[in-house]
């Protein structure tokens, strides 16, 4: 199942972020409106009865009273009417003033502790986000210590079982390819003895028959059997090095080698062999390598091209390509055999790995064992009934930095 | 927190401090300061300069008192102590029956009657002859310096049910001050000798 996530113009930004800014909005919302309404109406209000005439008017009856207590009166109103003029001015802007910054205050007051408030309820999250984050990136198991209650307390708790599990099933995991891999190693290996066994044991069959009923043609046939016999020890030799070169393969050497000249002399071992375009830029380098261990890469992955045309079945197409690209030199390796599926992609490189009836699955491990040694990299690009493309990418610069390679 | 707490000084200077009062905001000053010797004492001649922004004067004209206090005080130099004080009250009310503004100054122990209110207001600013530092007090051998300052009164607004306001309000609470250079006594002394 999958839920979808909307973004919206914040998706970049954290939750505690989104929260405070939401939170702003309320907060200048429910501020800012009534404090402009406020200052706008008390500042009307200052205006309110300051009119001239009442001032001409009031100084008009006190000069027409009669001395007494009228006078007095009217003398009395004329001055609280020029105080409220005067200090209804001055009040405002203090009323104005305090009503400005009470408002500033507030609204300070408010995201302050919002902040606050927020910081607290996503630190939850925020560390659920980062123990996830360490979880997915295959780090050791990151248990989130917690007092939170509710759902994300809740949330944490799921989190912390769950990676529990997810260790425990990735442990699990490893076991299970170690254990496949020990297994097909085994049957790889007990593959490739029993065929030489075969033969061994008939032709010692053979003798043995021919000597106990004393055959004629004995010598003859301890001549050939004999032969056969010695045949398939020496196979049996060649599978236990080829194993043996994989299991203890030294560190390169490196010395700076021109890379054209490898490429070259390598594609020229298959002769007549293939059909290999060789197309070669003109300014190509000389990098630090081991010329012997980069040759074999490159043997190794030209055989495998030419394998994979006669697998096919068809015409084939082998091109090789050294080209300069940025940083690096990239030798490519085309091919318009069978391909390989996505799954098979996928095991490439692993050693005794193989599709092939005679294989060993020692040459691709081998080759990516080399282009890591030498801190390149090694990419495939395959599409079944179309052809495969190996791509080896040595650094120009400096010596090799050992570097995972994928396909 | 030290946001809130900025926030609460500067409210508090702002507002309750009367950071920003009236809309004059020429600074009082004590002006043309003069020390004269009599017979019996020293005494000191100011003016309050920029005394009354435009709504003191309003404030005037609606008849309400309007207090100003010049303090004078004498003090030693060399133990920055105090040797004598004084205080002068000028008060200016606005009779609205008489059209007449009074200027009654404790100093000189005299009233000012005008019906201007620029003169009326220029007398109160003046403050003439304040005996700071009788002569009895004087030693030849001691230096002094005066110190002058003043400050508005509270008044009674009958407008606000009778409460009284503080005038400094108008002066956003700054007082005016000023002081003196140092003086012998011994120049007091023979000068009236």
């Amino acid at each position: 199942m999958h839920l979808r996530s909307s973004g919206g113009f914040l998706r970049n930004y954290s939750l505690k972020t989104k929260t405070f800014v939401l939170l702003a909005c309320i907060v200048l919302l429910a501020t800012l409106p009534p404090g402009l309404y406020y200052v706008t109406t008390i500042r009307a209000l200052a205006h309110l009865g300051a009119s001239e005439r009442i001032d001409e008017t009031l100084s008009w009856a006190l000069d027409h009273q009669s001395a007494g207590a009228g006078r007095a009166a009217a003398a009395l109103a004329l001055k609280e009417y020029r105080q409220v003029l005067v200090l209804r001015e001055s009040i405002v802007r203090q009323v104005v003033l305090f009503s400005i910054f009470y408002t500033v205050f507030v609204a300070a007051l408010s995201l302050t502790v919002g902040y606050l408030f927020v910081a607290r309820i996503t630190r939850g999250l925020v560390n659920l986000t980062e123990a996830t984050s360490l979880l997915a990136a295959d780090n050791p198991l990151y248990k989130i210590e917690s007092t939170e209650g509710g759902e994300i307390g809740r949330l944490i708790n799921a989190f912390n079982t769950m990676g529990e599990r997810l260790v425990q099933a990735r442990q699990e995991k490893i076991m299970a390819e170690r254990r496949a891999t020990w297994q097909r190693v085994a049957r790889i290996i007990a593959h490739e003895i029993k065929n030489p066994l075969t033969p061994i044991k008939l032709s010692t069959e053979r003798l043995y028959d021919k000597f106990l009923n004393n055959a004629a043609d004995f010598p003859q046939v301890l001549q050939s059997t004999t032969g056969t016999i010695l045949s398939e020890i020496e196979n049996l030799q060649k599978l236990v090095d080829t194993f043996h070169k994989y299991a203890k393969f030294p560190d390169p050497v490196l010395r700076l080698e021109p890379i054209r000249e490898v490429v070259e002399e390598t594609c020229a071992l298959f002769g007549t062999e293939a059909a290999i375009a060789v197309d070669l830029a003109p300014d190509l380098p000389s990098i630090n390598m081991d010329k012997g261990q980069i040759r074999e890469a490159i043997a190794n992955l030209v055989k495998n091209a030419v394998q994979a045309v006669e697998e096919a079945g068809w015409r084939g197409e082998i091109r090789v390509r050294c080209a300069v690209v940025g940083d690096y030199v990239e030798i490519a390796v085309t091919d318009n055999g069978c391909g390989i599926s996505v799954e098979n992609q996928k095991k490439l490189f692993q050693p005794y790995f193989t599709t092939k009836i005679h294989g060993n699955g020692i040459g691709l491990a081998l080759t990516e064992r080399i282009i890591h040694l030498h801190g390149g990299k090694i990419l495939c690009e395959s599409e079944v009934g179309s052809g495969t493309t190996f791509t080896i990418l040595l650094s120009t610069k400096g010596p090799y930095h050992g570097q995972d390679t994928r396909c | 927190m030290d946001f809130i707490v900025g926030l609460l000084i500067a409210v508090k200077s702002l507002v309750f401090m009367g950071g920003y009062i009236a809309p004059d905001r020429v600074p009082v000053k004590i002006a043309d300061m003069q020390v004269l010797l009599t017979r019996d004492d020293v005494r000191v001649r100011c003016t309050v300069a920029n005394a009354y922004s435009g709504e003191l004067r309003k404030l005037a004209q609606s008849g309400t008192p309007i207090l100003l206090y010049v303090f004078a005080e004498a003090r030693q130099v060399r133990k920055d102590s105090l040797v004598s004080n004084a205080v002068a009250e000028n008060k200016l009310e606005l009779d609205l029956v008489a059209k007449q503004y009074r200027v009654t100054r404790s100093a000189g122990q005299d009233t000012v009657v005008s019906p201007n209110l620029d003169s009326a207001l220029a007398a109160t600013a003046r403050c003439s002859g304040l005996a700071v530092l009788p002569k009895e007090k004087v030693q030849p051998a001691t230096s002094y310096y005066f110190v002058v300052w003043a400050v508005l009164g509270k008044t009674r607004v009958e407008a606000l049910a009778n409460k009284e306001i503080d005038l400094m309000y108008f002066w956003r609470y700054n007082r005016p001050t000023l002081k003196t250079e140092p003086f012998k006594g011994e120049q007091f002394l023979a000068s009236t000798k």
